[in-house]
Order: C-alpha cells, then sequence, then structure tokens
C-alpha cells in the first residue's frame, strides 16, 4: 500500500481531517483532541490505541457529534464521510445517519442496553427508526440478527429482558444491534474490555466475520495492544490528543519508531521467553516513567517530551511534525527512525 | 445431608408452580397493605347500598345516641347515622387519595423532567420548588382553599400543590442519573429523536419510584384531606367526610366519644394499609433493598 497515493486512489470511507475537540472548564481550556488527521478505508479496520484519557473516545463520539456542546467546542478540522463534511450536518441529517450509516458499540455491555425494554426490541430499534418497520418484521429481524451473533434459542432469547443475559451474550446483542441496518461504518468504542479473555476473542472473531458479511469499515478504540494485533490493519497511536504514530500493524508491531509506541509495546506482558531462564533471570515488565501531562492550555514542543527517554532541547521546544518514513509509515518524533 | 434428583427435582418444581402463598410469603407488607385497602375500597364505593341509613339525613330525636342494632356506631349531635356517615366519608377520602397522587405525580413529573434535562431552568425551576417547600404544606393549602370555593376538586387541589415540590425534586434527582446511563447514549448514537429518548428510555425507569412516592403522597392526602375538613377549610359540611365529622364530633367528645372515634379508627387504617402498600411495593420493585432482604 502507497501512503503517498491520494486518499481519494484509496477509496477513503471517512477522513479526518486536523480534528480540535477542545472542552471549556473552569481553569482553561482542554485540548482533548488537538488536531488528528487520519483516513477509514473502505472495508478495512483501523486500531485506534492510546492511554486512558488520549482523546480516542472523544474521537469517536465526535464523528456522530455525541458529545453535548457545550462543554465541547469543535475547534476545527473535518469530519468527511462519504466525502461530506459531517460536521456541517445539520441535527436532522446527523439523526439520519447515526445507527444507519455509522454505528457505534460501546464499552460496558452491562449498562449500554435499557433494562425495561426486551434486547429483541432494542436490537430492532435502529431499524425501526431509520426504516419504519412494523412491529412483526422488527421482531423477525431481531431473532435474526440475534441468530447471526451466535445467540441460541433467538425466538425466546429476544423477549427476554437484559438481565436474563450474561455479560458476552449482552455484547453480542448490542453487535447486533449495531449491525441491523447494515452501516457503512462501526465505531467500536473499547468493545471488549468489560469482558474476560476467552470471551473477548469470540466477540472480536464475531465482529471480524460480521466485517466480512457485511463489508463494514470497523474504527477499534482500544488500549489493549493485543485487540490491536488480533484485528486491525492499521494502527493509530494516539498520545495526549494527537496523532504520534500510524503504521500498518504488522510493522507496528515489528519496528515502532516512536519512543512512546516503543514503551507501549514493552509495557505488554509476553509468555514467550527463551526456554530454560529462570524466573529471575527474566526481564522486568517495562513501564513508561511519568504521568500523563494535562491537556489544559497549549502544549509547547512534543507533549511526550517530558516521559521521553530520547528527548532533546529541541522536543521540549517544538512540536515535531509528522513524517512519512515510507509504507504508510507516519511518525512525529525528532530523534526517532532512520536517522 | 445429600438429596436424591427426585427430592430435588420436586423441590424445583415447586419453585417452578409456586404456590399462591408464596406471593404472601415473599411480599407480607404488600399483600396486607394492598387487601386492607381494597377493603376499604369496596366499602366505600358499596355505601350507597351498605348504609343502612341516608348519611345526611337529621333525625332530631336521635341525637347523640350510643352504639345500638339500629345506629351501628351511634348518632351525631344532629341525629345522623355515624355508621352510613363514615362509609360515605369513605368516598371523599378514596377519592382525594387518588386524584390528590395522580395530579401531583403527573405535574411533579412535568416539570421534573424539565428541570432534570435543561440547565437554565433547572436553577430557576429548583429554588421555585425550594420556596414552595419553605412554606408548611397545611398553610399554603388552607391559603389556596381560602381563595377558592370549597368543593372536593379544589380540595384536591389545593391538597396537591404543596405535594409537587417533592415529587419534581424525585423526577429531576432520577432524569439526572438516568440520563448519563449508557444506554441512553447509546439511544442517542442510533438516532432516537429527543422526546423519544424521553418517553422510551428516561420514563419508563423512573417509573418504580415514581410508584412507590405516589402511594406515600396518596396516603398523606387522605390525611391531608381530614385535617383541612377538621379546621373547616376542607371538604364543604354536606359532604360527609372524616374530617368533618371529628371536626363535628370535637365539640360534644364528652357526651359521644363514638362520633370521633369510628371516623378516626377507619382514616387511621386506610393510612396505614396505603402506607404498608408503598412499602412492599418499594421492597418488590426495588431490586437493591428486596435483594438485601
Amino acid at each position: 500500500m502507497d501512503a503517498l497515493t491520494s486518499s481519494a486512489a484509496r477509496d477513503a470511507i471517512v477522513e479526518i481531517n486536523d480534528l480540535k475537540v477542545w472542552f471549556a472548564s473552569r481553569d482553561g481550556i482542554v485540548r482533548a483532541v488537538d488536531g488528528i488527521s487520519f483516513d477509514l478505508l473502505r472495508g478495512e479496520t483501523l486500531g485506534i490505541v492510546g492511554e486512558s484519557g488520549c482523546g480516542k473516545s472523544v474521537t469517536a463520539m465526535t464523528m456522530l457529534q455525541l458529545i453535548p456542546s457545550p462543554p465541547s467546542v469543535i475547534a476545527g478540522g473535518a469530519i468527511r464521510y462519504n466525502g461530506a463534511d459531517l460536521l456541517t450536518f445539520d441535527e436532522e441529517r446527523l439523526r439520519a445517519i447515526r445507527g444507519n450509516e455509522i454505528s457505534m458499540i460501546f464499552q460496558d455491555p452491562m449498562t449500554s442496553l435499557n433494562p425495561v425494554l426486551t434486547v429483541g426490541e432494542q436490537i430492532a430499534e435502529p431499524a425501526v427508526l431509520h426504516r419504519r418497520l412494523d412491529k412483526h418484521a422488527a421482531r423477525e429481524l431481531a431473532v435474526e440478527m440475534l441468530q447471526k451473533v451466535g445467540i441460541p434459542e433467538p425466538r425466546r432469547r429476544a423477549d427476554e429482558y437484559p438481565h436474563q443475559f450474561s455479560g458476552g451474550m449482552r455484547q453480542r446483542a448490542m453487535i447486533a444491534a449495531a449491525l441491523a441496518c447494515h452501516p457503512k461504518v462501526l465505531i467500536a468504542d473499547e468493545p471488549t474490555t468489560a469482558l474476560d479473555v476467552t470471551i473477548q476473542a469470540q466477540i472480536l472473531e464475531l465482529m471480524l466475520n460480521l466485517k466480512r458479511e457485511y463489508g463494514t469499515s470497523i474504527i477499534m478504540i482500544t488500549h489493549d495492544l493485543g485487540v490491536v494485533a488480533e484485528t486491525c490493519a492499521r494502527v493509530v497511536v494516539m498520545y495526549a490528543g494527537r496523532k504520534v504514530e500510524e503504521a500498518a500493524a504488522a510493522e507496528l508491531f515489528s519496528t515502532p519508531l516512536h519512543p512512546y509506541t516503543q514503551g507501549l509495546l514493552s509495557a505488554t506482558p509476553r509468555l514467550e521467553t527463551a526456554p530454560g531462564t529462570r524466573r529471575a533471570d527474566r526481564p522486568r515488565l517495562q513501564e513508561i516513567p511519568g504521568m500523563v501531562p494535562t491537556l489544559k492550555g497549549e502544549a509547547i514542543g512534543c507533549s511526550f517530551a517530558p516521559r521521553c527517554y530520547k528527548a532533546t532541547a529541541i522536543c521540549r521546544e517544538y512540536a515535531p511534525r509528522l513524517e512519512d518514513r515510507g509504507n504508510g509509515h507516519v511518525v512525529s518524533c525528532f530523534n526517532c527512525g532512520s536517522a | 445431608m445429600a438429596l436424591t434428583l427426585a427430592q430435588i427435582e420436586s423441590r424445583v418444581d415447586m419453585e417452578g408452580r409456586r404456590p399462591w402463598w408464596s406471593f404472601l410469603r415473599r411480599h407480607p407488607l404488600l399483600v396486607i397493605g394492598g387487601g386492607l385497602l381494597v377493603i376499604m375500597a369496596l366499602v366505600a364505593l358499596a355505601a350507597p347500598w351498605i348504609a343502612p341509613h341516608n348519611p345526611i339525613d337529621m333525625n332530631v330525636l336521635q341525637r347523640l345516641k350510643a352504639p345500638s342494632a339500629a345506629h351501628l356506631f351511634g348518632t351525631d349531635a344532629m341525629g345522623r347515622d355515624v355508621f352510613s356517615r363514615v362509609l360515605w366519608g369513605g368516598r371523599v377520602s378514596l377519592i382525594v387519595g387518588i386524584s390528590v397522587s395522580l395530579l401531583a405525580t403527573s405535574i411533579g413529573v412535568l416539570i421534573g423532567m424539565v428541570a432534570g434535562f435543561s440547565r437554565m431552568a433547572d436553577a430557576l425551576v429548583m429554588r421555585l420548588m425550594d420556596g414552595m417547600m419553605a412554606i408548611p404544606g397545611i398553610l399554603l393549602a388552607v391559603a389556596m382553599m381560602a381563595l377558592m370555593r370549597a368543593s372536593i376538586e379544589t380540595v384536591v387541589i389545593a391538597i396537591a400543590v404543596p405535594e409537587i415540590p417533592r415529587v419534581v425534586r424525585l423526577v429531576r434527582s432520577l432524569v439526572l442519573v438516568i440520563r448519563e446511563q449508557p444506554y441512553v447514549q447509546a439511544a442517542e448514537a442510533i438516532g432516537t429523536r429527543f422526546h423519544w429518548v424521553l418517553l422510551r428510555h428516561v420514563l419508563p425507569n423512573a417509573v418504580a419510584p415514581l410508584i412507590v412516592q405516589g402511594t406515600f403522597i396518596s396516603a398523606s392526602a387522605v390525611l391531608f384531606e381530614a385535617y383541612l375538613s377538621f379546621l373547616g377549610a376542607g371538604t364543604p359540611p354536606e359532604i360527609p367526610s372524616w374530617g368533618n365529622m371529628m371536626a363535628e364530633g370535637r365539640a360534644v367528645v364528652q357526651l359521644a366519644f363514638n362520633i370521633i372515634l369510628f371516623p378516626g379508627i377507619f382514616l387511621g387504617l386506610t393510612v396505614l394499609s396505603i402506607n404498608l402498600l408503598g412499602d412492599g411495593l418499594r421492597d418488590m420493585l426495588d431490586p437493591k433493598i428486596a435483594r438485601r432482604l
């Protein structure tokens, strides 16, 4: 894949360009997302990784403009969906997109379903809203979707309430609801964080299968590099509201360039150690020293500089720009890469 | 002790069938309160048929008679049959109890929703409600009655208005919690319209605490009606109500205790039954408390 070709040739369905989302708070402006750009290609799974508070979820929620404003302000940039800027859409046109063309899966399946409505009603709700399905057709659709997401006895299960479902089954139901209208884009905001590991794997596999079936493009937001490795073709690494690195997943894992990405990868526990090593000889799990910086006020220099082992004087003065290091591997750092 | 499979099955089966008394055992307050209230309501509704005398017929020859076969609860200072008047008086209490809780709850829900969803309205509405709560409810009701013509409708309004702020507070706090629930956000994320989010997602999740609050309002409304009538600011004297009867009996309490006693017993039992029902409903509807029991 050649990153230098234009996004049109790469057939992007969503293009985010220099998006800035700021929050007005009592003690100043919080730059939660500070000029992020990336493209989502048709049929692709794109991962967005970064630690808590780096702006992943804000980016995702802004795509559907689900963040209440005030306090949020979209300070600049564009979110183009099929070429049209979603930020210029009025509420009416946005509603027509939400759940219909772009839909979302939330992190916590335990609370994302309304306890007083049956699971079937909730799965069919987007279709009832956007396609005006009648009661009977809605129920049939709910049963069909429950079957698709692998819930046994879908006909009986559709009439049950969320408390009768386990966590994994609820997340399956959420996926069924998100895909009920066959959206073009699915934003999954930490879809497996609240689930245990075996269920995680099943849910991820389910999402990938359904993606293949419907041709949906997925934005996978996560802090779990394992999830990225299993599902994503391309990865955007975010830090403090900015994109610090973007690369094909395989390349990112084999040759991470940005010190933050390197830090993230070495902070991931690994099973494979050389055979015969004693417990004491195994390498200690690395951590990234320091804390995520506060996003209040304008950042001077590279936002990662205070925690970076490679930081030099220039890092604290100027913000590095994103540079292409070939193969679509983009990184913003003065001190890493070929040099 | 090890159980045989058959023994376990028989137990499971029993659980599955749920005999009628298992509901009583799990929700005793609900059954007792509900049962008592149903009896009170039936008696009040059947008053025209089971009352032995016309409740407003005066009989000068039969004044202040003690309970007897002809007059079960005796007669009052104007020779009216206390038993018949108690039965008819139950209708007033029933009407007031039900309509006050419906009126106060529905108006309170409307105002509370607005306060919960709009920050601007919130400050204004809640200060207004705080102001209303600062005035003792009985004074507010007496003042309103002084401005309106005495009738059952005006009594209902005068009692409902001081109850509204409490409902508003409850609804507002419920809305503030529910609107932050992920399922509300999820509903917005699929393109649900705002008013539909309110009706389908927010309101149904607030119903259980509202029902419980509604029963307590209705208990307090029954009492309030009696207070107002006792003070002479409530139900007009030509309509028999428990409060009226006690007010009239007060003057002759040393001669005929029964005139105050019987309406008092009925009033107490009715309020008790509604409160028991409310407690039972709360235990049943609020899973957090129910699980603790």
